[in-house]
């Protein structure tokens, strides 16, 4: 819900960097309890990953991540020595970067289909956070950059993409207010919020065509800005609700089941809920953000654990109750420790990042049977 | 020509030797700083400077010369005034005054700690004799301040804001902070600069405002006078912050008379909300010609009348202080939430401009037209300015920004630039230089020629080395921590000439909330090495570590900026690191008392030492 705090998206996921990293070194809650289903973090029992290393990776923000499809193709970025960051497409050992279009100095992909289709965003300044240059959503395919223009404001940005090609994101209007969109044959077109809101986004689609991601609700609190999850089918927004009276939530992730995973205020601070049949259920996974469900309903994400003076981040696998920080679930004497997991895909690979010899690397874990 | 330079030449000598005779009176130094930062726009720009340059600024001809002992931590920047006739030997001193925490306001001879015996030209204590005493950071902790476990402050906490000298008048400005059985109290002082007296009758500081809701009081137990005092147009305006936010508290913003030290005007941020601080992490209140105030607020409400998480311009009418605009970033909600203050450091203009720019803990850096009238400060750019090394390190802006306006040396970068440059523009460079916590010194470009006046958001020039240089060591498969509260910066220059800018960091580990070792470094303003790079690097001429026998600045004191004149800089320092200490975090317990004001400057010459 932080992202939709902000008017200006084009700042969105510089807003969540600032903000995770603030969580893990300033303000640590004293209590890291966990709910009683999350039982397990690793043992015999865990599952067993091979780690690929994809290489170093410039962190960005907890919200840009990288993409997966159900193939193991997975879309990063890297940063070259002009310090500009460019998309790479990498299906098995091979690696192939995304045209950035002309005039733009950056480009960032998100999310990856089964046609290895990516989507994203581009920015005119090498500066990747700076309100004077252009920010577009992008879609990048055959080859080409295309750019999927804006909602009439001046900046947009392009989140996720399923497998029938529709393309969600968020928009500027010409009124400089934000707006959740949803992008097909050629077209873009605002999600409404939710009654009393001004503000929404969308972070994931379905094959579906069912969308998740966040809306400002009507709230009696003018210096509060309120976000519940929601979900769109047909462009008609559904509130997911709160775990808590008068907290926010948002929806990172929805499955072909309609099941959707995200962020709320918990009882003892943020914690991981799961959506499904109408219900919003907390994991117990305090300080936790979900990035992903599969179809198998398999929640993988991010949580910050650690005293204050040393907090650091771990990788998670929910898996029907049980919570495995996937440093855990590597091979013996594996080098590397997994701070995020961003996607996952029916095949149970895993998308993250790890830290091996004080560098970040993106990883692709891959289940061992 | 031959003739005039022999011309030159004979009154070089002449002026030589009647020196060495004693019998000239010696050439009045120009520069004062008599405020902190320099002036009321806060520039922290000494553009007067004719001694130090690029070229002298080395380990072989540039050091500490010497350092004077203080009673306790100091959180000012020291002052300067130059030629004053002091009455404890009826001598004319260049004096730089410093306060430290004890209450303790010192008046030292500039040039040679040998002056006076090697005695302050005056000290003052101001903390009345007992039962009254200076409050300490355990007596706020014992109230419950930070959870019963305040350390913002290591020990005292008496004065903090750095004073001001009004130098009509010779009348240094300061708050104290003591505590009386359970009472504090905090007072207005106005001291001779002379002599160390008190001119008028401290003014106990007060202030009630009446609100739909009830009175709101100015609290001296929970409000912190963080920023810098500043003098506008006869009037001492003070801000006042929290301690660790321990609440319920409003920032303030007061104002009193130089003449009688009467209460002019008391503003509250949140009159009607809470929190709002005034703190700036020691900068000064930014004054126009107008005199109208420029203050940036910390977290707390904003929504009507109240305005945390904003700048805020502040216009003096018939006494009292409106708020005539003000810009609050629309994730001030998100700030809010996460104590990321948009407060934290303090606003510049930049020259020939209407604009002012300056940023917050968030990293971003703001840009903002301060000729709208239209209630609302219109916003032209923000962008990331601060990036810290990987990890989970914070990416605060402490500092305040500082400007300099360079002769041109450098091409335009693109064509489009070259293009858009006006053949006057290319005389000259400006820049802004901001060190965020974590991360590099960086130079920003400030572009103005196309009608659309931003900064370049990538740096053109940063320097070798993050702050702080040496990181706590982390377990295994952890990322590095880093450390607060990245650098204070001070420039001098020569004109648009030999500009240096002067940079005081923690030098390891993190200086939040423990007292860690500092370095002073050096750099050349806009000389950079390697210009055809897409970011160029900032020449280091010079640090404190470098030959840190003599050259040591000590413990890093926090929130305290350089102060170059005439040729020196002043830099304050909290004790001395034992020399094994020099390079590594400092130990879990360290003396939180000293205090010492370091004197850097061009060092004696082999032939003159003889």
């Amino acid at each position: 819900m932080k992202l939709l705090r902000q008017q200006r998206p084009w700042l969105t996921w510089r807003r969540a960097w600032p903000a995770l990293i603030a969580a893990t070194t300033l303000f640590i809650p004293l209590l890291m309890s966990q709910s009683a289903a999350v039982v397990q973090r690793g043992g015999s029992s865990a599952p067993r990953y091979e780690v690929s290393d994809l290489g170093p990776i410039p962190m960005l923000a907890s919200d840009v991540v990288p993409g997966l499809n159900s193939l193991g193709d997975t879309v990063i970025w890297r940063q070259d020595e002009s310090l500009a960051f460019a998309p790479i497409l990498i299906s098995g050992h091979q690696q192939m970067p995304l045209k950035i279009p002309q005039g733009y100095q950056n480009g960032f992909a998100y999310s990856l289909n089964n046609k290895r289709n990516a989507v994203g965003w581009a920015n005119t300044t090498l500066n990747p956070v700076d309100s004077f240059s252009v920010t577009h959503a992008f879609l990048f395919a055959h080859d080409q950059a295309s750019d999927l223009g804006t909602l009439g404001g001046r900046w947009s940005r392009a989140y996720a993409i399923n497998n029938r090609d529709m393309i969600v994101g968020i928009s500027e209007l010409a009124n400089e207010q934000q707006r959740a969109f949803w992008y097909v044959d050629g077209k873009m077109s605002p999600l409404a919020p939710l009654p009393g809101g001004q503000s929404s986004v969308a972070f994931a689609v379905n094959d579906k065509g069912t969308v998740a991601g966040g809306s400002e609700v009507a709230h009696t609190n003018s210096a509060k800005v309120v976000v519940h999850a929601v979900l769109w089918r047909n462009s008609v927004p559904t509130d997911m609700g709160v775990l808590q009276p008068s907290g926010n939530s948002v929806a990172h992730a929805i499955n072909n089941h309609d099941e959707a995973v995200g962020t709320a205020d918990g009882l003892a601070g943020k914690t991981v809920f799961l959506y499904r049949n109408g219900r919003m259920l907390d994991l117990g996974i305090q300080r936790g953000r979900a990035f992903a469900i599969n179809d198998k309903q398999q929640i993988v994400g991010t949580q910050q654990v650690g005293e204050d003076r040393h907090p650091h981040s771990l990788g998670f696998l929910w898996d029907h109750g049980n919570f495995y920080d996937l440093s855990n679930c590597l091979p013996k004497g594996s080098p590397y420790q997994i701070q995020e997991a961003f996607r996952i895909n029916d095949a149970g690979q895993i998308l993250g990042t790890g830290v091996f010899a004080d560098q970040l690397h993106a990883l692709l874990l891959t289940p061992v049977n | 020509m031959i003739i005039m330079r022999k011309i030159i030449r004979g009154v070089l000598f002449a002026g030589i030797a009647a020196n060495l005779g004693g019998l000239a009176v010696q050439a009045q130094p120009k520069v004062s700083v008599w405020t902190q930062h320099n002036n009321n726009s806060r520039t922290g720009s000494n553009t007067s400077e004719t001694v130090l340059k690029p070229g002298n600024i080395n380990v072989r001809g540039f050091g500490k010369l010497f350092s004077y002992t203080l009673d306790d931590q100091t959180y000012s920047q020291p002052l300067y005034i130059p030629g004053l006739t002091m009455e404890v030997d009826g001598q004319v001193h260049n004096v730089v005054f410093v306060t430290t925490v004890n209450n303790t306001v010192y008046a030292w001879d500039a040039d040679s700690d040998e002056a006076n015996g090697g005695r302050p030209l005056w000290k003052v204590n101001l903390t009345p004799p007992q039962p009254a005493r200076v409050p300490s950071a355990d007596d706020m902790s014992a109230l419950g301040a930070c959870g019963y476990h305040y350390h913002d402050f290591a020990g005292n906490m008496g004065m903090v804001g750095t004073p001001v000298i009004d130098t009509d008048s010779n009348t240094l400005y300061v708050v104290s902070h003591i505590i009386t059985g359970d009472k504090h109290v905090q007072r207005l002082h106005a001291l001779d600069i002379t002599n160390g007296k008190e001119k008028l009758k401290a003014r106990e500081i007060e202030a009630k405002i009446k609100t739909i809701y009830g009175n709101v009081e100015f609290n001296p137990l929970l409000n912190n006078q963080r920023p810098a005092l500043a003098l506008v147009k006869g009037v001492i305006y003070i801000g006042w912050s929290s301690y660790c936010d321990w609440g319920p508290y409003h920032g303030w913003l007061m104002g009193y008379r130089t003449s009688d030290l009467s209460q002019v005007t008391a503003w509250s941020t949140t009159a009607t909300g809470q929190e709002g601080g005034i703190w700036q992490s020691g900068q000064g209140v930014m004054a126009d010609d107008k005199g109208n105030l420029y203050v940036v607020t910390g977290n707390g409400t904003s929504k009507g009348e109240n305005y945390s998480e904003s700048v805020v311009e502040l216009t003096p009418d018939r006494g009292a202080l409106q708020v005539s605009s003000f810009f609050t970033p629309n994730n001030w909600a998100f700030l809010n939430q996460k104590d990321l203050d948009f407060g934290s450091a303090g606003v510049i203009p930049i020259p020939d401009t209407t604009l002012i720019a300056g940023g917050g803990k968030e990293g971003m850096f703001y840009l903002i037209d301060a000729s709208s009238r239209f209630r609302q400060l219109k916003l032209l750019q923000e962008f990331q300015a601060v990036w810290p090394s990987p990890g989970t390190a914070t990416m605060h802006i402490h500092g305040s920004p500082v400007y300099y306006e360079a002769k041109s040396e450098t091409k335009s970068e693109t064509k489009a630039e070259a293009k858009s440059e006006t053949s006057s523009e290319t005389k000259s460079d400006k820049y802004i230089y901001l060190w965020g916590e974590n991360d590099f010194l960086r130079a920003f470009k400030f572009i103005n020629t196309d009608g659309s006046p931003h900064l370049k958001s990538t740096a053109v020039a940063v320097s070798s080395m993050r702050a702080p240089q040496i990181l706590a060591p982390t377990p295994p498969g952890e990322t590095p921590k880093g450390g607060m509260p990245g650098g204070f910066l001070s420039i001098s220059s020569n004109g648009k000439e030999d500009g240096i800018i002067w940079a005081l960091t923690v030098y390891a580990c993190n200086a939040n909330q423990h007292v860690e070792p500092g370095i002073l470094y050096a750099f050349d303003a806009s000389d950079f090495l390697g210009k055809n790079d897409v970011t160029a690097q900032l020449k280091e001429l010079w640090n404190s570590k470098e030959y840190a026998v003599r050259d040591d600045v000590g413990y890093f004191a926090k929130f305290t900026y350089p102060t170059v004149a005439n040729g020196k800089v002043y830099v304050a320092g909290w004790g001395t690191v034992p020399p094994h200490e020099w390079d590594k975090c400092a130990p879990q317990v360290v003396p939180s008392d000293r205090g010492e004001l370091n004197v850097y400057g061009l060092l004696p010459s082999p032939l003159s030492a003889k």
